[in-house]
């Protein structure tokens, strides 16, 4: 993934993107980079505010795509 | 800097806000963007979950349970509260009704009737061992440490942000410089702090 993009990927962590930079980061081709920086990103930030939500690590994103992805599309279902 | 001293200005937009879009993308099909709401908030949901169930692998067969189904449930969401206290409410009783169907299946001791509430009392763990509370200490002091020798201006964008919760435009104003500068910085310093906690993380 380009710097470009995770520096996006970080403005959207802070609610400051416009439409057509989250609809280029929700297009990007290889979804998991995207979640893994994505959620490197919001680790960051429990960090540096101390915050208790990391008591407990798991990673079950790719499960849950797994599954939904094998469900109708919401707006077809 | 004193704390709170830009409180009547313009607040960055929401985390709520954030969530409300990804939302309105989930429900017309999108599903990149529930991918992006996975990643925010399977440790938050999985940190709820863990008070009631102590097996992490346990812990994350529910958290994908309780995303499973508020993807399942999303076109009902309405906004009329924040998409996260939505998700607590399907974690609370996912979590609940694991606990009683797993004390159901390992013990015949229990009744069908008994009360949920007497069995997550019972239930309530908590996974700070003695060896994972000293990684986070760890962990905290190296985020601190990266923090006072990473250059000013990234360190100072950063914390307008995250304690200040200044938007981009009214950190630019502060530090008198563009918005653009400001986004920049702001990822810089988060780039360097992955990399600090991937390091200790590693050494660990």
């Amino acid at each position: 993934m380009n710097e470009r993009l995770k520096e996006s990927l970080s403005a959207l962590l802070d609610g400051e993107v416009n439409e057509l930079e989250l609809q280029r980061i929700l297009s990007y081709e290889n979804k998991l980079e995207v979640g893994e920086y994505w959620q490197s990103y919001h680790e960051v930030r429990e960090w540096v505010r101390n915050n208790d939500s990391l008591r407990v690590r798991v990673n079950v994103r790719a499960e849950v795509m797994r599954i939904i992805s094998e469900e109708l599309p919401l707006n077809k279902a | 800097m004193n704390p709170g001293q830009f409180e009547d200005r313009a607040r960055a937009p929401t985390s709520e806000q954030l969530d409300q879009k990804l939302v309105a993308r989930v429900q017309k099909g999108d599903r990149a963007a529930f991918d992006l709401l996975v990643v925010k908030y399977q440790n938050k949901v999985a940190s709820i979950v863990s008070r009631y169930v102590d097996d992490l692998a346990e812990i994350a067969d529910v958290t994908q349970e309780v995303f499973i189904k508020a993807y399942r449930a999303i076109q009902s969401f309405r906004g009329e509260s924040a998409f996260y206290t939505w998700l607590f409410r399907i974690t609370l009783n996912t979590a609940k009704n694991y606990l009683l169907k797993t004390r159901k299946q390992t013990s015949h001791a229990y009744a069908d009737d008994q009360d949920a509430r007497e069995l997550i009392a019972e239930s309530w763990k908590t996974l700070d061992s003695p060896e994972r509370l000293i990684g986070r200490s760890e962990l905290a002091e190296g985020i601190q440490n990266a923090l006072s020798v990473m250059p000013e201006e990234l360190s100072v964008a950063l914390i307008l942000r995250e304690f200040e919760g200044l938007s981009y435009d009214e950190i630019a104003k502060v530090m008198e410089c563009p918005v653009g500068t400001v986004r920049s910085r702001i990822f810089r310093a988060r780039e360097l702090l992955d990399n600090t906690i991937k390091s200790l993380t590693d050494f660990n």
